[in-house]
């Protein structure tokens, strides 16, 4: 997968993660909600933050689909930490390829946000897959 | 409508594992295409042309040695099935990433070894009880272990030839900071 390619799937989850996220944080109340609202932020940024590097690479990024299929109903604060938790898992082995397709900084960059959505969906959930990204 | 679990983001199990196995031959194959030099020999992943055998062979006494801590850890009853649970995860990160390892924690076979140094005791002992240094810790301890694992994994990540290595060393170091979070959770 060319880097350009990994940087699309990487965006095209970013853009389902702030959708999941405003249901997310529907469902949700008091300090849950405020932090569901602060990662979905952290969403926003890393979808310009790749948008921008795949316009600089000389890419197209991708657009955000107009409307999106939830995998589970989600009307219980449980069901939104479990969405959360899958959303931040899927994203981890997404960022995971933009580190295979990456070199040096770029590929310790990737990294880090691989990490960074593993530990968040451990967080959500309580479960910590062997290799995120395979849910 | 696009769904948020489309398949071609996913990253299965299974494709871990073949990515595993074919790895070292892919990157071989996409380097000999520009190449001019004699035709290419057939790899395997660890293998003497794979050029990430070094790092491998590192990576998997790493995950031996984490796999060693946790059999010697002592945990609370309450948490031991589950911390265990935990800790399997580093022989599967072991076995995927260099799979010639022996699940030792001792010096790899598949480390290369001067012309002239003399035969070295055989490793196998070491992977049967946890060698005589390892430590015995706790939760807290095992959580920094991950942390320090995980941090390892990332750096050792940016070694790798093959990009499909590097994706496996990067899901294996997300693993681990996903474990040190679960032992938070589990000890708080």
């Amino acid at each position: 997968m060319s880097n350009i390619d990994a940087l699309n799937v990487a965006l095209a989850g970013e853009y389902a993660a702030i959708y999941a996220y405003g249901v997310i944080g529907a469902h949700l109340k008091g300090a849950e909600e405020t932090r569901a609202l602060t990662v979905m932020a952290g969403h926003r940024q890393k979808r310009d933050q790749l948008r921008a590097k795949i316009i600089a690479g000389g890419g197209t990024p991708v657009a955000a689909a107009a409307i999106y299929d939830l995998p589970a109903e989600v009307s219980t604060p449980t069901q939104a930490r479990e969405l959360a938790a899958l959303v931040e898992d899927r994203l981890s082995g997404q960022w995971a390829g933009v580190a295979a397709a990456s070199t040096d900084a770029d590929r310790s960059t990737a990294a880090l946000v691989a990490v960074e959505c593993s530990v968040r969906s451990t967080s959500w959930n309580g479960q910590a897959p062997v290799w995120p990204g395979a849910s | 409508m696009s769904e948020i679990t489309a398949k071609h983001m996913r990253v299965s199990r299974r494709d871990v594992m073949r990515f595993a196995v074919i790895g070292g031959v892919v990157g071989t194959l996409a380097g000999c295409t520009s190449s001019s030099g004699p035709d290419p020999k057939p790899t395997s992943p660890g293998g003497p042309e794979d050029p990430d055998r070094v790092l491998r062979a590192e990576i998997g006494r790493d995950q031996a040695q984490m796999t060693a801590l946790y059999e010697a850890a002592e945990v609370p009853a309450v948490i031991g099935a589950q911390v265990k649970a935990i800790g399997e995860r580093h022989r599967a990160y072991g076995q995927a990433i260099d799979p010639k390892s022996s699940g030792s924690a001792g010096p790899s076979p598949a480390a290369p070894e001067p012309a002239s140094s003399p035969a070295s005791p055989s490793p196998a002992t070491s992977a049967v009880t946890p060698a005589p240094s390892t430590p015995t810790l706790g939760p807290k301890g095992l959580r920094k272990a991950e942390l320090a694992s995980s941090a390892t994994l990332i750096k050792q990540a940016g070694r790798a030839v093959d990009p499909e290595l590097a994706r496996l060393i990067v899901l294996a170091a997300a693993g681990s900071a996903a474990a040190a979070e679960s032992l938070k959770m589990a000890t708080s």
